[in-house]
Order: structure tokens, then C-alpha cells, then sequence
């Protein structure tokens, strides 16, 4: 299993779009990068998501 | 007319040398210095005189009281005799300057003996320990000196040691007690560090005590450094010119001793206060420097979520170009046999049942023929 830093996702995320926009990519690896390619974007959405929360509540809690 | 008695020369000296000594033993004699000579270094001739007499006097430098001069009134005990060859003298015991001009006269000719001895050089004074913790008194402790000097000490600074030798401070034997104080205290197994002798103001004959050779040498050999206060006005004696520091009263040697504990916590007070504005002012400069560090992460962090979210939006449009839904809603097909994608005539053979999704419906069809014609039927 690959880490699940956002690092990490993200660079993921980049690899299955440069597959995906490969000439040459088969129609069933595209459909099964596509599947990666939107679980990705949800983890990200997500880490950012918490990332966004925490800097607010940091925020809240030195002022 | 007969003689009652008669005598040969040497019989008469001795009977009159008798009748002196019954009659007197030991007498003071005062009157103003004249003839005065020394011989061989040690024997001591002078006359005193007044108006109308003469009176001649022998006795050996060791009684003298310091150098002295024509002229000036001193009062001299002896034992009056009659020698067999030189004749009338009175043999001295002891000699003392008397009345304010005489007394004055003879500390300025000691005053100047010993200052040329270097007694009194500014380069032999030592500064006294501040503030002492052992503190060798010699004074009277009958005295005003005494309670002043001890009341000023304890208003100022406590906790302090004091060894005190009670001397007289005044009449003949008062040189003689100071100089064995002088000479105990240092001898003592727990010196104190420095030497305190004092005494209130008084006549110059009072204070004569504080001028005489021997307390003037034994303080300047005082190995513990020493202070001298004698309170009076005017002149200043000579035992406080040897000392390593004089001061004008008792009252003012206890100030000299040592600090005022008051002053020296109202100094305290004024630095902790400083302290206390010193440290409040940078912990506020530090808070606001903080608030505006923290402030600036804030947008910091902000700016890479931001920039973060715009980069994803960006990746997820992207990657909906490639969503396959859309093929199929413009008409492709996906073919899928045994789970396995079809893109070509060599995976299936007549008779295969495939899967075929659309984009609303998946639907079972089984293969009737199979041609291999090359790309899009040509």
C-alpha cells in the first residue's frame, strides 16, 4: 500500500492523468484509472478539507 | 652659739637626701621648659622656671613624652635630690606638657618627627573592609562615644561582630591601656578586621591620650587596619593621622564602617522596579511581534491551502475529460468477455456470449460471425 500523504496522492493523481492522456492508453485500463483518478481527488478534497479546519482552529486558538 | 648638729659634706648630701625622700617622695613640679639638652642619646637635662626660680631636672630620653622645646609648660614628676658632686636636680619620672599652648607645641614637634619617620605617608593608608564583619572597638564603654558609635552601627547595618576592649580614655594611664588594646586585638586568635578607636570631643588635655608617641606608633603598627575618631573640632590628633582612616565622631566612624541598609534597600527597590518594566516591556514587544508572526503563518498556511484547492479543481476537471460515461453516451460500447475488455476479433470466436455496456443499459449478446477486415470495417 503506497502512503497516503498528500504528497504522495497527488503525485499519484498526476501519474493516472499522464496514463490516461497517453495515446495509447486501453479503453480498460482508462476506465480503471478514471475509478483511481476519482478516488484520488476525493482523498485529496478530503486532506484538504482537514488541513483547511485545522489552520481556522489554530487561528481561533492564538488570537 | 653652737650648731645642734654637725655634719661632714658626704654625712650632710646623705641626711638631707633622706629628709627629701620622707618629705617628698614624689613630686609635681610645673613650670616652663628651659636649657633643655639631650646627652649621649640618653640622658636628659633641662630647668623649669617661672618669674623668680629655677629649678634643675635629670631624667633619660625614655621619659620624655615626645620632643620638646624651650619655653613650653610642663608639668614634671620626680624625686628632688641632692648629688654629691653636681649639686641639686630633680630626678625625673615623668613629664607631661601642660595648658593648651604647650600641649599643642609638643604634638606639632612629635607631629613632625614622626611625619618625617613617614608615619603619616598617604601611600601606608589601607582601605578598611566594607562593610567589616568583625569590628575590634577600643573606646571607653562608659562613654557617650561608645552608645553613639554602637546605636549608629545598628541602625545601618547589621549582623556585625564586635570584640570590645575597654580602655581609659583619658589621664596617665590611657597611652599605656590603648596601646595593649592595640597590640591584644592583634594578637587575637580571631582577629577582627579592622581596628576602631574612639572617643568623644574634650579639652586638648583630654584628648592628649590620642597624640602621645607611643598610641601614635602603635596604630600605624597595627598589622589590622585601622579607623581613628576622636570627637572634636579643631585639630586633629595624631593617632588619626597614622590611622588608615579618620573620621570626625563616633557617630561619623559607624557611618564610614559601614552602608546604610535602608538606602542601600531603597537601591535595591529602584533596580527590581526597572527590572520588572525592563522585563514587562519586552515580554509585550515579544507578544506583539508574536501576533504578527502568527498572523502572517496564518496567511501563509491559508495562501498553500488555496493554492492546493485550485491545483485539485484544476487535476479533477482534467480528469473528467476522461470520464468513459461520456464515449458511450455519444454511442460507443464497451465489450467486455469473461470480465476482460474486447478490442479485437482475436479474443472472441463465434458462439462467445459477451457483456456490452452502454450508457444506460448492459446487454448479453452472443457472436454469430467474425470477420477480421481491418479498422473501422475497411
Amino acid at each position: 500500500m503506497e502512503s497516503n500523504d498528500y504528497k504522495s496522492l497527488n503525485d499519484r493523481l498526476e501519474t493516472v492523468l499522464d496514463k490516461l492522456q497517453a495515446p495509447d492508453v486501453r479503453v480498460d485500463e482508462a476506465v480503471k484509472l478514471y475509478e483511481e483518478g476519482l478516488k484520488l481527488v476525493a482523498a485529496l478534497e478530503k486532506h484538504l478539507q482537514q488541513a483547511e479546519n485545522k489552520i481556522e482552529k489554530l487561528k481561533a486558538s492564538v488570537s | 652659739m653652737n650648731p645642734e648638729v654637725s655634719f661632714t659634706v658626704s654625712e650632710f648630701v646623705a641626711v638631707l637626701n633622706q629628709t627629701l625622700e620622707y618629705a617628698y617622695p614624689n613630686t609635681m613640679v610645673t613650670g616652663e621648659l628651659a636649657n633643655f639638652r639631650v646627652s649621649k642619646g640618653r640622658w636628659v637635662y633641662f630647668d623649669l622656671k617661672d618669674d623668680e626660680a629655677t629649678v634643675r631636672f635629670f631624667g633619660t630620653v625614655y621619659q620624655l613624652p615626645g620632643p620638646l622645646e624651650d619655653g613650653m609648660l610642663l608639668a614634671v614628676s620626680g624625686m628632688p635630690r641632692l648629688h654629691p658632686q653636681y649639686g641639686f636636680s630633680v630626678n625625673v619620672t615623668s613629664i607631661r606638657p601642660v595648658g593648651e599652648g604647650s600641649i599643642k607645641k609638643a604634638a606639632q614637634l612629635l607631629e613632625a618627627k614622626l611625619a618625617a619617620e613617614g608615619l603619616f605617608d598617604p601611600e601606608r593608608k589601607r582601605a578598611l573592609p566594607y562593610p567589616p564583619a568583625h569590628i575590634g572597638l577600643i573606646t571607653s564603654a562608659e562613654s557617650a562615644a561608645y552608645r553613639d558609635f554602637i546605636k549608629v552601627l545598628g541602625a545601618r547595618w547589621g549582623g556585625l561582630k564586635i570584640s570590645l576592649v575597654d580602655v581609659q580614655v583619658q589621664g596617665e594611664v590611657a597611652p599605656a591601656q590603648i596601646v595593649t588594646a592595640i597590640e591584644q586585638l592583634n594578637a587575637a586568635g580571631d582577629p577582627p578586621d579592622i581596628l576602631v578607636v574612639t572617643r568623644g570631643g574634650g579639652s586638648a588635655e583630654d584628648l592628649q591620650a590620642f597624640s602621645t608617641e607611643q598610641v601614635t606608633r602603635a596604630v600605624a603598627a597595627s598589622r589590622i587596619p585601622t579607623l581613628v575618631a576622636i570627637g572634636h573640632e579643631v585639630d586633629i590628633s595624631l593617632a588619626e593621622l597614622a590611622a588608615d582612616q579618620r573620621a570626625s565622631t563616633p557617630s561619623n566612624a559607624a557611618e564610614l564602617l559601614v552602608p546604610d541598609r535602608r538606602a542601600i534597600l531603597t537601591g535595591l527597590d529602584a533596580v527590581r522596579q526597572q527590572l520588572e518594566r525592563d522585563a514587562r516591556g519586552a515580554l509585550q514587544s515579544a507578544e506583539a511581534d508574536l501576533k504578527l508572526i502568527s498572523g502572517s503563518l496564518y496567511d501563509f498556511a491559508r495562501r498553500a491551502a488555496q493554492n492546493a484547492r485550485q491545483n485539485l479543481e484544476l487535476r479533477a476537471r482534467l480528469l473528467a475529460a476522461y470520464d468513459p460515461s461520456v464515449a458511450l453516451q455519444r454511442g460507443y460500447a464497451l465489450v467486455r468477455l469473461d470480465g476482460s475488455h474486447v478490442s479485437s476479433g482475436k479474443q472472441v470466436a463465434v458462439g462467445d456470449v459477451l457483456d456490452i455496456s452502454l450508457s444506460d443499459a448492459h446487454v448479453t449478446a452472443s457472436i454469430k460471425n467474425v470477420t477480421m477486415d481491418g479498422e473501422y470495417g475497411k
